[in-house]
């Protein structure tokens, strides 16, 4: 590992429910690089995401987000090494989508291209709505501005465009751009052409195994 | 629902509370003028003794104890709701209440005074006992359902007053007579003592949750996302469940189990202010004060001179107002 890799699991077994989903798992995320996860349904794209975030499903292996290991790590540190976008949230129908975005800052300053996209996938006409009146592309649209927000050193990303249109798409993929330029990783779960043509690399899972590919 | 503004709500619900404490000093089997009340506290010395001890030996401890009901009752609903993402939980249906009133007879067939500490530590033993109970059943499952959570809690409360029918036999007469009308809900019963307990642990209660409100809003976007926002989230669920505890025994121990009210209270403030917590533990307090002094002077005067259990009175407005608001979320 190079001294500034920003997440890494170390030979991880990734376990739903104590059946062994994906063995063997290494992977390690560099500054500045955009990272691809594919697979087939049901293969284990959102629990690995999960794993990788720290959460559950972690039967075995060493989780470290940069120096400091998972078993060191406090919840309050990770917020700031890691966000998790999966694609259903479990937030309260009855929030305000402008309740989520001021929940999730807790980041003290964000960069200024952070706030640009924000402005720019959270339309001002979301603000006052509630959760429960949004449709799917909204709420994901809701939860991106959030996830970016949290400002964190790597981004988890599951099926990111969901329901977005083609404006969302290109707006999002700008952002993961200069976001990645500016020393971020992200991984992504995706099958949208426009992020793919921004990956380095590809994550594939495929008979309970994950490869490692170069796209460039 | 459309939201409304909410210093206006706030300023014209903390009216409405003003105007009930005088209501609820003045109305009564023996009327007492405002202009008394104000002297009684200003110049004691010339209000009739009669009319001071009615003031401050009767109606000003069952009105603190009103208050300190409402509030705890209010607090605990919301945390409740927040902690087991159930728009449903309430300290009443879910056998929480009952369990603390099982632990007041407890300590009362074990020789302690009704309304003194002992009463409310075993009342609030109980109520520790039935929660970590209740969430077992409810987090033990492979997949939570509200429904079942729903079940136990009902089953936990069956089974706690049913006990406490049975030890309560064993009680002397007046004893007895007087658990009867606290096992329906009434303020009847408050003495400074019980008043004074119940106001400071509802106090307490209160402020905690206040504190602890912008982490429990990160529990609203899921337990998920509020772990990954840097939540802790089970230290923040054991704080929740000794937090209700003691607000539900500051609910319960002075006046027995009052139905409804905090569900009520709850659901109605979070339609017309949402869901984040301190706007909604604020409104949701002032509403059940508000409540609790409405019915406490219907049960105090329809009936006049007896004295109803408020309990009957908070079930028959608060049932049909909670039936039409579920209804009008149903459908939206």
């Amino acid at each position: 590992m190079t001294k500034s890799t920003l997440l890494q699991l170390v030979d991880g077994c990734i376990a739903r429910d104590q059946v062994p989903l994906i063995t063997e798992v290494n992977v390690s995320l560099e500054p500045g690089e955009i990272v691809l996860l594919t697979g087939s349904n049901g293969s284990g794209k959102s629990t690995l995401l999960t794993a990788l975030s720290g959460e559950k499903f972690l039967a075995s292996g060493t989780l470290t987000f940069g120096e400091i290991s998972r078993s060191e790590i406090s919840l309050k540190e990770m917020a700031k090494k890691r966000s998790l976008m999966l694609q259903e949230d479990e937030a309260v129908d009855q929030l305000r989508a402008s309740d989520v975005l001021e929940l999730a800052s807790i980041s003290t300053s964000v960069p200024g291209y952070t706030s640009e996209f924000v402005s720019k996938i959270f339309n001002s006409e979301l603000r006052e709505k509630t959760l429960g009146t949004l449709s799917i592309g909204q709420r994901t649209r809701v939860f991106l501005a959030a996830a970016a927000l949290q400002n964190s050193d790597v981004m988890l990303l599951d099926e990111p465009t969901a329901g977005l249109d083609t404006e969302g798409i290109s707006v999002l993929s700008e952002f993961l751009k200069v976001h990645s330029v500016n020393g971020h990783a992200l991984l992504i779960a995706t099958h949208e052409d426009n992020l793919r043509s921004l990956a380095s690399r590809e994550f594939l899972i495929s008979d309970g195994k994950l490869s490692d590919k170069s796209l460039r | 629902m459309t939201r409304v503004r909410p210093a206006v709500l706030i300023s014209l619900l903390f009216g409405l509370v003003i105007l009930a404490i005088f209501a609820n000093l003045s109305i009564g089997a023996y009327q007492v003028s405002v202009a008394d009340i104000v002297s009684a506290f200003t110049k004691p010395e010339n209000v009739n003794p009669i009319t001071s001890s009615i003031i401050f030996d009767i109606r000003i401890p069952r009105l603190i104890l009103g208050i300190a009901i409402g509030i705890s009752l209010a607090g605990a609903t919301t945390l409740m709701q927040s902690s087991m993402r159930n728009v449903l939980a309430d300290p009443a249906l879910l056998g929480l209440a009952a369990a603390s009133a099982l632990g007041v007879v407890v300590a009362l067939v074990m020789g302690f005074d009704f309304g003194g500490i002992a009463a409310f530590l075993f009342a609030l033993l109980f109520t520790v006992a039935a929660f970590i109970l209740l969430l077992a059943g409810h987090f033990g499952g492979k997949r939570t359902s509200s429904q079942s959570t729903l079940l136990i809690g009902v089953a936990l409360g069956a089974f706690s007053l049913g006990l406490l029918g049975v030890l309560a036999t064993s009680l002397d007469n007046p004893q007895l007579r007087a658990m009867t009308l606290w096992s329906f809900g009434s303020l009847s019963l408050a003495t400074q003592t019980t008043a004074t307990v119940a106001l400071t642990a509802s106090l307490l209660g209160i402020t905690v949750a206040w504190i602890l409100a912008p982490k429990l809003d990160l529990l609203l976007l899921g337990e998920r996302m509020a772990r990954t926002l840097g939540v802790e989230t089970r230290k923040l669920r054991m704080i929740s469940l000794l937090l209700i505890s003691l607000l539900v025994t500051a609910a319960v121990y002075g006046a027995g189990v009052i139905a409804f009210l905090g569900l009520f209270s709850v659901t109605v403030a979070r339609a017309l202010v949402g869901p984040r917590h301190r706007l909604l533990v604020v409104t949701g307090s002032l509403i059940s004060v508000l409540t609790i002094l409405v019915c406490d002077l219907l049960a105090r005067s329809i009936a006049a001179p007896i004295d109803l259990p408020i309990g009957f009175l908070t079930s028959l407005i608060g049932a049909p107002v909670l039936i039409t608001i579920l209804a009008r979320t149903a459908n939206d």
